[in-house]
């Protein structure tokens, strides 16, 4: 026999097994489980299981608050055996319990990701030490880019402690939640998780340039950084909760796409409210060294033709 | 682009004062000439023809800005600046003009405008002696005489001398060498014998004055009575369709002033000059005044030429709004020693700071639409960037503000950027100048 104290939704907090086939619940000492609930009588519950046919009976023992059936308005009526439905919880007091048999079958094991081996790299430590460098290199390679007579590059260095510091403090946040939920912390996956994120942001701002000058025009470099952005944020937070929380991957999903939405929602509302008037003209003058052109060149003429189709006529019924 | 091929054009101020709270913390009064006697005689014989233009605020009751003016044709015509009756002509609802003779407050109707040349006639219900219009130009030094009502601090009499045009104006205006102030636009500038020469129209300060000549008030003058001469309609129009047509008539104005000066630019072959290892446009117009600019730093190791024209002038339609103006500009950029793509990430940045270079505002012009491409003058020359942007005005349809930049893409560690804007031209005469503008620049 098997004594499951659950959450009011049913999740097993925890678990007592009895080898005996008949057990008593209650608040005094002499019972075989003891629930210091005060809302539960000293002797509150009998529960036994009967041999032959399998089944699992209950009989309140005339209480003051009752034991209640949960998810019907039904009460077990007081010193009467009374047969109980597979997986159906009591309530006794506050207490939320299940009864199971031994013999149940239980669903099958969960298969391990196919990634999984690509997780377990993940949470190395040289892993860490790699990303670091890379991001040093990194953000020196983009302040040299920015300045390249600067004697103030080492100065970018101070980015890179912070970036490290919010990924221990993202993967702290996640070796809390896991510890709450009896989990492994996989601090270190995590902290890997947000490093490899970063320099993926890095790679990806560093091309943005190139990839505007030649394929802007397909879908502009913002909305692009605004989609990397999105897809690098959400399936970082989706990873790090399926593998820290074993959390069902729909859930994982659900917080991920939020959370990363939450990221690029001040853009978006940007695009997709501009204000009514800017004086200033938004043209694109994005431009990448020769090596990086892909494109090809339109003739000075064919450029006068796109111009002269490009004047736009006011109308006050447009707005 | 920037800003500092403006400052020029900036220091002119429009003679009009805003509202009286400015008036106290402007430009302080300078010390006048001793008056030689005609000056007097003068004042005594014309003061009685020129009047301050009070600019009503309908709703408040209470004076907006204030200018001055003159009687002018038969004697029930009444001239001053565009821009002191402007917030009349584009909100007649709103505000009205008065001028005060004696205790009595006389409304007036504004009945033709000439924004390009920022000259208004009004008609006044009260008959008045009316100035005549010199004919004859002045002899370079003749003492002239400018009245008007300075910071609405009473009528005043500035001695000055004639100068002729201003050098290379692409609109006309004379030189006067006088102290005209704000408040005193649109009053006239006369000789010792009372004629008219020129409309008191902006101030440079230090005594640098600028008048309308007196043609051009001419010419207004003999349209409204050619048009009188025409139908008799005229007077049928109630005054608010009278200020719906002048409205109208402003859009027009501007699209022949820009027409004209496109093509006159168009007609001749544009000078090439040097800009450090390119081949750019020189002046292209009389009316244009070029500044040059270079920059070398010597820890970046960057070097800047930059080369930028404008037409100086700009046409006054509102507070909010100014038009006709030109400009265009070369920039070149030299970084040698650094690499291609921390070059290219600076010119990026260099050069995408541009604004248009006239005045507008919601209520005048839509947004900017632009065009972006690559674009070679034969296949592998000249290989550039080049961005085109255009924005219709509201009220005056047909006219554009442009927008055109283009930089060279092919050299490791150096560009030339090319750049123009345009206010208020149509959109043929926008492109014929691209036309010609985007086939100039090469390298050397």
């Amino acid at each position: 026999m098997i004594v499951e104290i659950v959450t009011k939704s049913g999740r097993a907090m925890e678990l007592h097994s009895f080898h005996k086939g008949r057990i008593s619940i209650g608040r005094g000492y002499g019972n075989d489980l003891i629930l210091q609930d005060p809302f539960m009588e000293a002797e509150h519950l009998d529960v036994w299981l009967d041999e032959e046919s399998g089944k699992i009976f209950v009989q309140d023992k005339n209480t003051l608050n009752g034991t209640h059936i949960q998810r019907s308005e039904e009460y077990l009526p007081a010193n009467e055996p009374i047969e109980l439905a597979a997986g159906q919880i009591l309530s006794l007091g506050k207490t939320h319990i299940r009864l199971v048999d031994k013999q149940q079958p239980l669903p099958a094991a969960i298969k391990l990701s196919v990634l999984e081996p690509m997780y377990t790299k993940l949470g190395s430590w040289w892993l860490t030490l790699l990303s670091a460098l890379v991001l040093s290199a990194l953000s020196l390679l983009a302040a040299y880019w920015a300045a390249p007579h600067s004697d103030k590059l080492l100065k970018e260095l101070v980015q890179v402690v912070f970036m490290l510091a919010s990924a221990i403090f993202y993967a702290s946040l996640w070796l809390l939640v896991a510890r709450l939920n009896n989990r492994e912390g996989r601090f270190l996956f995590n902290v890997n998780l947000l490093l490899v994120l970063l320099v993926l942001d890095a790679i990806v701002q560093m091309l943005i340039p190139a990839y505007e000058f030649n394929l802007g025009w397909l879908l502009s470099g913002g909305y692009l950084m605004m989609l990397v952005m999105f897809l690098l944020t959400s399936g970082v937070l989706f990873i790090s909760m399926t593998q820290t929380l074993n959390s069902k991957p729909w859930v994982a999903l659900g917080f991920a796409s939020v959370v990363g939405f939450l990221f690029v929602m001040d853009e978006i509302s940007r695009s997709l409210f501009p204000p009514d008037f800017e004086s200033a003209p938004a043209y694109n003058m994005t431009l990448v060294s020769p090596k990086y052109q892909f494109r090809g060149a339109v003739s000075e003429g064919a450029f006068l033709e796109r111009v002269n189709a490009s004047y736009q006529h006011y109308s006050s019924e447009d707005k | 682009m920037d800003n500092h091929t403006h400052s020029y054009c900036q220091q002119i101020l429009l003679l009009w004062v805003f509202t009286l709270s400015v008036l106290l913390s402007a430009i302080p009064v300078q010390a006048q000439q001793q008056s030689s006697g005609q000056a007097e005689k003068a004042f005594a014989e014309f003061g009685s023809s020129i009047y301050q233009v009070r600019i009503i605020n309908i709703k408040s009751q209470n004076l907006n800005s204030s200018g001055s003016g003159f009687y002018v044709g038969d004697g029930q015509l009444f001239a001053t600046n565009y821009h002191v009756v402007s917030s009349v002509v584009l909100e007649p609802d709103e505000y009205k003009i008065i001028i005060e003779m004696g205790p009595e407050k006389v409304e007036l109707d504004v009945v033709a405008i000439d924004v390009v040349n920022d000259l208004a006639l009004l008609r006044v219900p009260r008959l008045g002696k009316a100035l005549s219009l010199r004919e004859s130009i002045p002899a370079k030094g003749e003492k002239m005489f400018s009245i008007g009502n300075p910071h609405n601090i009473g009528m005043t009499i500035v001695e000055g001398n004639y100068n002729g045009l201003a050098d290379d104006y692409v609109f006309d205006r004379i030189h006067f060498s006088g102290a005209l102030n704000p408040g005193m636009s649109g009053g006239p500038t006369i000789d010792a014998k009372g004629r008219v020469v020129g409309v008191n129209v902006q101030t440079a300060g230090n005594q640098v004055g600028f008048l309308v000549p007196v043609e051009k008030l001419s010419e207004l003058l003999s349209s409204v009575n050619s048009q009188k001469a025409e139908s008799e309609e005229l007077d049928n129009l109630s005054t608010l369709e009278t200020y719906q047509k002048l409205q109208l008539g402003i859009g027009n104005q501007i699209l022949a002033s820009t027409a004209k000066l496109i093509e006159e630019i168009n007609e001749t072959v544009w000078p090439r000059e040097e800009l450090a290892d390119g081949l750019v446009v020189g002046k292209i117009h009389p009316g244009f005044h070029c500044w040059g600019q270079s920059d070398t730093d010597e820890k970046d190791k960057i070097t800047t030429v930059r080369k930028s024209c404008n037409s100086r002038q700009s046409i006054y339609v509102s507070s909010e709004l100014s038009s006709g103006f030109f400009e265009y500009e070369f920039q070149f950029v030299e970084a040698e020693e650094w690499p291609e793509t921390a070059f290219y990430q600076y010119a990026s940045l260099e050069f995408s700071q541009g604004r248009p270079s006239n005045r507008a505002g919601e209520d005048d012009v839509d947004n900017f639409s632009c065009i972006n491409d690559v674009i070679e003058r034969k296949p592998g020359e000249m290989r550039r960037k080049a961005a085109f942007c255009s924005r219709p005005y509201k009220k005056y349809p047909g006219l554009y503000d442009v927008f055109y930049m283009a930089v060279t893409t092919q050299k490791n560690d150096r560009a030339l950027m090319e750049h123009f804007c345009l206010s208020g031209v149509s959109k043929e005469n926008s492109d014929s100048f691209l036309q010609k503008f985007i086939s100039q620049v090469e390298w050397k």
